[in-house]
């Protein structure tokens, strides 16, 4: 029960006619490391909405370190160390690329009300901010507007708001969407290298970078798990095979 | 007796009401404009009926006159100046409190600033008698017009390819144009179609509401409020939402005239609080 | 994000010069000026709203009106005492600023717009028609100035003026280190996408409410200045067509830029008095104004500026 970071039980979302997640219960160990795979429309990014709190369910429940979360608007799961990030780029766009780390930053050091100002604590916070981006390589772009930086720059972005914040559960939603083979590599590396006290879940459309990232696969259809079990043996599951080649 | 003739009152206000909010709402569902200018619409249809009336005495002619006069402008304004502001709020916002102020100067320049009203269609001028009731005959044809324009608008959307292809662009504009269909032509005659619909409530409300300056604010203001608690995009909202302004509205001011619009803010207020989006209105 | 030598130079010569115009203009200009400093208030307090938090209110005028309106109702019907007007001015406009809040926040896009409007609207109704409160469509004459217990009366145009200019220098000092700091940020954060900054754990509609009441706050206070400058208070205060302006002048300047407003609300001030004198058709000249600035500077100057200068940074 201790070791448990994400339980989903008994999860429906219904929109209007159509059943995107259909009873679902799914586990998630605290370090371990999950993909979750499957095709387009099988409900992959609203189970993220779901657990994330931008959507609310049709029935069932959701508990993050064993608190039941169901309720919870999204900030409040981002406190208890909940981060994700977006299918669809999701930054500040006409911010700088500072500005941007910098709001991720003060998110989880709690001054941002309590400083109406600007203060010391303002100077550690900024401190943080260069300090992460000089860890990705991309302090000289800090004064850049992130609308302007390139795509493969933007996700990297993506994952340098959700890991600011020193999450203990992430939610990764096809982190290497859109990138080239170069870029594709960069970014799971660094996933790769990331602290093994975070458990992670990671949507995938490449299956190389899911079964190369994860301890364990969960693969979805039509709203519902299909099959789940180490890479291995999702690799060779005829059922699964068979969602794939049948698309 | 009283009840039953701020009754009628209160309903043909509402249809009043209904003709613009369904405009506003359908500019609103189709393109996503907050028409600030609407209320201009009502203006200008009352004082081009007025004048047209002064000229031919035919209030039919005014209604027809008004329609076309302001649904031409409606077509201009859309055309040349909003279109190319899709999905841009503030440059709608900007553009549509422009042609508010330039409509209000040019009516008050032409028509001069003393409130007036339109005559009765000579047909409509008596009143009937319901029981212990004097209900002028008048009030009950806007009722009817109202009614009658209602259910056009609710066939025209449901039943006809027009509608259906107007709810599809509704839904997904990319869509709509990928199968070929011209949208902007489409939204040009949407926006003339809702200013036309304003246009025939302000010759039909120029016997009762009369015009002048300011009237454009104020019928502007009553038809927000009719779509926030209806529902922006819902006939069936600008419907009930004209119901309930309108009769409240009327009696509010019998019953006590300082404090009417307090009768207006407590149900906009609940709705704001209990289901923002308004009853009918999508999400 | 150090204020550059070169701008405290800009802004130590514009104060200077501010402090300095009672020797070189007339009283009408005199006036004139703090009529802008007043616009200036009211439009930085609306660009918190729609230039940083992204929140285009179309009913800003229901702030400064309800402000305006306290302030000639307790000094002409019950006491001229500054400190218990000021006191029932702050109370009153927060008051309005907090309900207004609760019943416009939770609507996001087109619905705001028509709530801010349809609530400005409400308060405008109220003030044309309760009469015996309000004077109803004739409005309140005879707003005294204010007496602040020592001998500097403002009675003349020249103390009045800077009155209004010290206070509208703190205003806009106390709204530089509002949007820098990292409420400021947050609120930038929320405009450019609420969903992200609630992922990041912002809890974003307080911070819009909180927008909203300092706001409001700052438009009342223009509000205030603007009762006892006008010595009257009228419907019009509360106006769609003075939101329509603040509006205006906040897009004309800069949404977002703080002192681009400011700037903004400055020049449709001086437009306003000039082509009044000139002619009776001055609603058709700002209309065809608003046309213009969609179609040729939808950015204003402020937003202009910040394009060449490359940067976000700057304010």
């Amino acid at each position: 029960m201790n070791s448990q970071c994400l339980l989903v039980k008994r999860l429906n979302k219904k929109f209007a006619g159509l059943q995107a997640i259909r009873d679902l219960t799914l586990c998630v160990e605290a370090g371990e490391r999950r993909a979750v795979i499957g095709p387009n429309g099988a409900g992959k990014t609203t189970l993220f909405n779901l657990i994330s709190g931008t959507l609310l369910p049709s029935s069932g429940e959701i508990h993050i370190f064993g608190r039941d979360v169901t309720w919870l608007p999204p900030h409040r799961r981002a406190a208890l160390g909940l981060a994700r990030t977006f299918q669809i780029t999701n930054l500040f766009p006409n911010l700088s690329l500072l500005e941007n780390v910098l709001l991720a930053v003060q998110a989880m050091e709690g001054v941002n009300f309590s400083a109406l100002y600007r203060g010391s604590a303002c100077k550690r916070l900024e401190t943080r901010s260069y300090e992460l981006l000089d860890e990705w390589g991309m302090r000289a772009k800090a004064g850049e507007l992130v609308r302007k930086l390139s795509y493969g720059d933007q996700r990297q972005v993506d994952l340098i708001l959700a890991l600011a914040g020193k999450p203990k559960l992430l939610l990764l939603d096809e982190p290497t969407a859109g990138l080239s083979p170069a870029e594709t590599t960069v970014v799971t590396e660094a996933i790769r290298k990331l602290d093994h006290n975070i458990t992670i879940v990671l949507v995938e459309h490449d299956m190389d970078v899911a079964f190369s990232l994860a301890d364990h696969v969960s693969v979805f259809h039509l709203g519902s798990l299909l099959a789940e079990g180490s890479v291995s043996e999702i690799k060779h599951d005829p059922k699964v095979q068979e969602i794939y080649l049948g698309e | 007796m009283t009840f039953w003739l701020q009754t009628f009152n209160g309903l043909s206000f509402a249809m009043l009401l209904f003709l613009l909010a369904t405009g506003l709402s359908l500019i609103f569902g189709l393109m996503g404009i907050i028409n600030l200018a609407h209320g201009s619409f009502y203006l200008l249809g009352a004082y081009v009926g007025l004048t047209i009336i002064h000229q031919t005495k035919s209030f039919l002619l005014a209604v027809v006159g008004a329609i076309v006069v302001v649904a031409a402008v409606g077509c201009i304004m859309h055309r040349f100046f909003l279109s190319r502001f899709y999905k841009n709020p503030l440059g709608q916002v900007l553009v549509t409190f422009g042609f508010l102020f330039i409509i209000a100067d040019v009516a008050q320049w032409i028509w001069g600033g003393t409130p007036q009203a339109l005559p009765k269609p000579s047909m409509f001028e008596e009143s009937y008698r319901f029981g212990a009731a004097v209900v002028p005959s008048y009030r009950v044809l806007v009722i009817g017009v109202g009614l009658v324009i209602a259910i056009a608008l609710w066939i025209f959307q449901e039943k006809t390819t027009l509608g259906a292809i107007i709810r599809a662009a509704v839904d997904d504009e990319e869509m709509t144009r990928g199968l070929g269909i011209n949208v902007p032509f489409l939204f040009s005659a949407a926006f003339s179609l809702g200013a036309a619909l304003a246009a025939l409530g302000g010759v039909m409300g120029g016997p009762f509401v009369g015009v002048y300056p300011g009237v454009d604010f104020e019928i502007l203001f009553y038809a927000l409020v009719v779509v926030i608690i209806g529902g922006l995009g819902s006939l069936k909202g600008a419907f009930v939402g004209s119901l309930i302004v309108g009769l409240l509205d009327n009696f509010g001011k019998a019953l006590f005239p300082e404090f009417s619009l307090f009768t207006i803010f407590a149900p906009m207020a609940i709705i704001l609080v209990v289901k923002p989006t308004g009853l009918f209105g999508k999400g | 994000m150090r204020v550059h030598l070169q701008r405290i130079v800009w802004i130590v010569g514009l104060l200077g010069l501010l402090a300095l115009l009672p020797l070189a203009l007339t009283e009408y200009y005199l006036g004139l000026v703090t009529r802008m400093m007043i616009y200036a208030v009211f439009a930085m307090s609306l660009d918190i709203l729609l230039g940083y938090t992204g929140l285009p209110s179309l009913g800003h005028a229901a702030f400064f009106g309800v402000a305006s309106y306290t302030v000639g109702i307790v000094s002409v019907k019950v006491t001229q005492n500054f400190g218990l007007v000021i006191a029932s001015t702050v109370g009153v406009t927060i008051a309005i600023s907090a309900v207004f809040g609760v019943l416009a926040i939770r609507a996001s896009g087109a619905y705001f717009f028509m709530i801010t409007l349809a609530l400005a609207q409400v308060l405008w109704g109220v003030a044309f028609k309760w009469r015996a409160l309000t004077g109803g469509d004739d409005g309140l004459p005879g707003v005294p100035r204010p007496s602040l217990g020592i001998s500097f009366s403002l009675g003349s145009t020249t103390n009045f003026y800077v009155f209004v200019l010290v206070i509208s220098v703190l205003v806009a000092a106390v709204l530089f280190l509002c949007v820098r700091s990292p409420f400021g940020l947050a609120l930038k954060g929320i405009r450019e996408s609420e969903t992200r900054m609630r992922a990041l754990g912002y809890n974003v509609r307080l911070h819009k409410y909180l927008a909203f009441i300092i706001s409001g706050f700052f438009a009342g206070l223009a509000g205030m200045l603007f009762a006892y400058y006008n010595g009257f208070v009228s419907p019009s205060d509360l106006s769609i067509v003075l939101s329509a302006k603040v509006l205006l002048m906040v897009i004309l300047g800069g949404a977002g830029t703080l002192f681009g407003p400011a700037v903004g609300a400055g020049l449709i001030v001086l437009l306003e008095s000039l082509v009044s004198a000139q002619s009776e058709r001055w609603l058709f000249i700002l209309g065809s104004f608003y046309v213009a600035v969609a179609l040729f500077a939808p950015q204003g100057i402020g937003g202009a500026l910040k394009a060449r200068l490359g940067t976000s940074v700057s304010l």
